[in-house]
């Protein structure tokens, strides 16, 4: 993973910092809110298409389709996998096996030094993210760019991305003209299309001059093994078509049986991640340039990536490799909104990076991560692929406990509220305890509600990074009995 | 890791043999084709979300009209300088060559036979890029372009970078190339057998929101898309 849990400051900390930048949280709420209400009108606009039968199906439908596909798929995924690498082979391209993350790496230098590159362009690709390509390839002396206009900024910035389909929200066009200006050697004026137009002529030349493009894969077609992409730029297509050699680093999970079958994932990714019917390009490829074509790559290979999926397979999580990476859970999720990518520690942020960060590293070093969420299901129902990210997240919380891995304090306090609850008279008593206890820690609003904002003990564990509501003046069980009292039951 | 320890892992996490043989997969169909056949309304659709994509679109009747209108549409865009083009059966036999020369656009089409860096680097320097189109789809505003004839072996000269490294883009597409729905390009692309090295989805012009959430045009790919549909 991008980021390995011991480097960075805990996840409090992280939480704390990501609370404290007012702007990182604007941007984040704004990029979350333009991108939800694009998916519900383009999700609104094929429901209502689809009953007039001008579409392949409503939302619902193809949820349902492409639910079948990759369950299907995952569950003879083994045959699969043999099916696209015969064909990947036949259409002339090369077929590598990447237990890791490191034997992408290794797969990759190898490569590289055959063909004595030094340059390496990118398109967008989380795959590569998660076994931090760009660092060990740098570290070979071979330079590495990102070409996704987001993904460029960032790394020029030597940041990690704050949302999984817009990386750059967090950065401003002034920080961003800076950056640009600091490369170009110039000063450079901060409106969209000279920002646009130095990025365009500043990539082109690192295109034209790369030895290597490397790129992931959304779909792979397992019939003819044709690498699927979706992209807006153009710049998926650059990496795939201008140096000699494409390398594409593909997760097992991306596998589709047919080509068929590309037209209901398809229907959900873009609605779903951008709101978009279709991105400005799909690119299908199915192998190098073949004899007489006037360009595209000599040479394709296909790394396939393991790193830790295979243990999902047949396991009660084996639902989380659908995820086609669209980004809608995190745009709903109350937390992600709140915190923006860079708290959650890991290339994966939002709801799904908190199902699998722990699932494809070690629970035990990412028991936080699924800590953080209201469960309140938003995700679930935005999910394309509708994976039961909030039962996922409980069953996580379940295992954490069950390895010894929770947090003390939290454990405490539940232990106590465990006990309290059971004994109907003890509860009563702690609630109302509770209440005169809990009154010097209450504020007031300035919209009228309360809240608490810092509680001492083992309550701090919560408060430190959430507010509390106060205890109602009157318990439920209290107005009930009132209420019978007077009659109104 | 070799293919046989890596997929053993895999078919053994699943509790699966090799002896389980070919698993049985209707694709995700029926879908069933929806949308209108009639290729006027098909047209039409198409050309409205084009313009929704910031794309230009328009109408001849005969192929007589397709020269006189790309030298039009290469002045008004403002460019000056040579221009490439497919060397496909879709555009030879429009007077493309002649009528732009003239104009001041000096036309190459890249060549069949003649791999290598100098055609990328032709057409990098190119002011636009002119192609056909296997389909358009009327639902999204697409063209459907293959880097070579879907269904054959053969490799005629279209290549993958005509329409994608040239600022300006112009594609001539026929009315008989137009469905409603990604999903029966994808349906005859598998009827057709052979695929094309690559196959590329193109709607409208290059687009990024990368920059606070402006809409930009052209980062990498053209930032003008026109086509032409006879
Ligand atoms: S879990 Fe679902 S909503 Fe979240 S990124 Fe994956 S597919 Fe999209």
């Amino acid at each position: 993973m991008a980021a390995d849990p011991h480097n960075v400051p805990d996840f409090k900390t992280r939480i704390a910092k990501a609370l404290g930048d007012e702007r990182l949280r604007g941007a984040v709420r704004y990029t979350a809110d333009n991108l939800r209400t694009k998916r519900n009108a383009v999700v609104a606009d094929l429901n209502e298409q689809a009953a007039q039968r001008m579409a392949i199906g409503s939302f619902a439908e193809l949820r349902r389709q492409a639910r079948r596909i990759k369950e299907h798929t995952l569950k003879h995924l083994d045959y699969y996998l043999e099916q696209a690498a015969e064909r990947i082979r036949q259409n002339g391209g090369t077929v590598h096996w990447a237990g890791s993350a490191a034997d992408v790496v290794r797969i990759a230098e190898e490569i590289a030094e055959r063909r004595q590159a030094k340059r390496v362009i990118k398109s967008k690709s989380m795959a590569s993210e998660e076994v931090m390509f760009n660092h060990a390839l740098e570290a070979k002396g071979v330079e590495v760019v990102e070409s996704d206009l987001g993904e460029y900024i960032i790394q020029l910035a030597h940041e990690t991305p704050a949302h999984i389909v817009i990386p750059a929200i967090h950065k401003t066009r002034r920080q961003i003209a800076d950056m640009f200006g600091a490369v170009a050697g110039r000063e450079l004026t901060t409106d969209t299309p000279t920002l646009t137009k130095f990025a365009r002529e500043t990539l082109r030349k690192k295109f034209m001059a790369a030895d290597i493009g490397v790129s992931g894969a959304n779909f792979l077609v397992a019939e003819s093994g044709t690498i699927c992409l979706v992209t807006n730029e153009g710049n998926g297509r650059l990496t795939t078509s201008v140096p000699p050699v494409h390398v594409a680093i593909v997760g097992i999970e991306k596998l589709v049986p047919t080509l068929e079958d590309l037209a209901v994932v398809l229907g959900l990714l873009p609605r779903s991640a951008t709101g978009q019917k279709i991105t400005t390009y799909f690119n299908m490829i199915t192998g190098p340039r073949r004899p007489g074509e006037p360009d595209g790559p000599e040479e394709l290979h296909v790394i396939f990536l393991d790193n830790g999926r295979t243990n999902l397979l047949g396991s009660k999580y084996e639902e989380a490799l659908m995820c086609i990476r669209c980004g809608a859970c995190l745009n709903v999720c109350p937390v992600y909104r709140n915190i923006g990518g860079h708290a959650y520690g890991s290339i994966y942020p939002g709801p799904i990076g908190s199902v699998i960060s722990p699932l494809l590293n070690d629970l035990g070093a990412w028991t936080d991560l699924p800590q953080a969420s209201s469960l309140c299901g938003a995700c679930h129902e935005a999910c394309p692929m509708g994976i039961h990210l909030h039962e996922h997240l409980v069953s996580l919380r379940m295992d954490t406990v069950a390895m010894g891995k929770a947090d003390p304090g939290f454990t405490r306090v539940m232990k106590l509220w465990m006990a309290a609850w059971r004994r109907p008279a003890i509860y009563r008593m702690a609630a109302k305890l509770g209440r005169v206890a809990m009154r010097p820690f209450v504020k007031k609003r300035a919209d009228g509600t309360e809240v608490a904002e810092s509680l001492p003990g083992p309550f701090a564990a919560w408060t430190n990074t959430r507010n509390f509501p106060p205890i109602a003046s009157r318990t439920f069980h209290e107005r009930w009995s009132d209420l019978e009292k007077e009659g109104k039951r | 890791m070799n293919q046989q320890a890596f997929v053993n892992r895999v078919r053994a996490r699943l509790g699966r043999s090799v002896a389980d043989g070919v698993p049985e997969w209707q694709p995700s169909l029926p879908i069933p084709d929806p949308g209108p056949t009639d290729t006027e309304a098909l047209v039409e659709r198409y050309q409205a979300e084009l313009v929704k994509l910031s794309g230009n679109s328009y109408r001849v009747s005969s192929e007589a009209e397709i020269a006189p209108l790309v030298v039009r549409i290469l002045k008004e865009s403002g460019v000056s300088g040579h221009v490439v083009r497919w060397d496909d059966p879709l555009l030879n036999g429009l007077g493309l060559d002649e009528a732009l020369g003239a104009a001041g656009f000096p036309v190459t089409p890249v060549k069949h036979g003649e791999p290598g860096r100098p055609q990328v680097e032709l057409v990098e320097q190119a002011v636009a890029g002119i192609t056909g189109a296997d389909f358009a789809i009327a639902e999204t505003g697409t063209l459907v372009m293959g880097s070579s004839r879907p269904g054959e072996a053969g490799a005629p000269g279209r290549g993958r970078t005509v329409s994608l490294l040239p600022p300006v883009h112009i594609a001539v597409v026929r009315k008989e190339q137009f469905v409603y729905t990604a999903a029966q390009v994808f349906q005859r692309l598998r009827q057709m057998g052979v695929l094309p090295s690559q196959v590329i989805f193109a709607s409208g012009p290059s687009r990024s929101a990368d920059i606070e959430n402006d809409l930009s045009i052209g980062v990498h790919g053209p930032a003008q898309v026109h086509v032409i549909i006879i």
